[in-house]
């Protein structure tokens, strides 16, 4: 299993700051059997663009063999989540000690 | 009395300008006595309507004029968006990011969606002059 791949975006992701993530998350799609932590905690604004790209990235990941987990959304960004219904599709957990323990769990498969 | 404020935007069709777009709905927000909910909403609806105008109305041109005008006074906010680009109908928008989304439903025209969900009134139409966005939120 590879390293933890851990990305921590600041500012807003709104239109043009999902593009910034999406360069970063885009080649790890293209790798098998990536481990990627993405923590919102610094993350002051969510856009549907910047939903789309931890959607896409989740996606991609897994279809590697990887595993995709988020951590750390604010009470705002979880209302935006959840609204959309993307808390059903993406791994997202309290705390970041959290998500690395489920990324660890997933290297012992 | 109520009193009603106004205030105007005007920006380029550059995605670099929703952090000014941000920072207007943010003083409106500020000035109108919004609680914090009501200012994630409306931020929310606004960057997701000029994010819109600027990927579709525009096509990623960067020079498209674009106009804000929010009204408000103590019982609603009203936004108002225009724009001198392409017809463009935000329902039948496409999500080209995805090409197999895992939710259909929810992944297609999300941005619409989010402003369906967070304010009370979302209008699109279309004068001589462009596409017209209108967005009302109720405050009390």
């Amino acid at each position: 299993m590879s390293e933890i791949v851990f990305l921590k975006p600041t500012g807003r992701l709104d239109a043009l700051g999902a593009r910034g993530l999406w360069e970063e998350l885009e080649p790890l799609t293209q790798m098998p059997q990536r481990r990627v932590l993405v923590d919102m905690s610094q993350a002051r604004y969510l856009s549907s663009e910047g939903l789309r790209v931890l959607v896409r990235a989740s996606k991609g990941i897994k279809q590697g063999g990887g595993k995709f987990v988020v951590c750390c959304l604010s009470a705002r960004l979880i209302e935006i989540v959840t609204m959309a219904g993307i808390d059903r599709v993406l791994e997202i957990y309290p705390t970041e000690r959290a998500a690395r323990q489920a990324l660890e769990t997933h290297a012992a498969l | 009395m109520s009193t009603t404020k106004l205030f105007f935007l005007e920006i380029t069709s550059d995605l670099a300008n929703l952090a000014r777009v941000s920072d207007f709905i943010l003083d409106v927000a500020k000035q109108a006595h919004l609680t914090e909910k009501q200012t994630d909403h409306v931020q929310m609806a606004l960057d997701e309507a000029v994010t819109n105008v600027m990927e579709h109305a525009y096509g990623g041109r960067r020079d498209g004029r674009i106009r804000i005008k929010c009204r408000v006074d103590e019982r609603e906010l009203f936004l108002e968006i225009r724009d001198q680009g392409e017809p463009f109908d935000p329902r039948t928008i496409k999500q080209p990011d995805l090409k197999k989304p895992l939710s259909e439903r929810t992944i297609g025209g999300l941005g619409v969606f989010f402003m369906r969900q967070l304010m009370d009134k979302v209008e699109f139409s279309r004068d001589a002059a462009g596409n017209i966005t209108r967005m009302t939120k109720k405050l009390k």
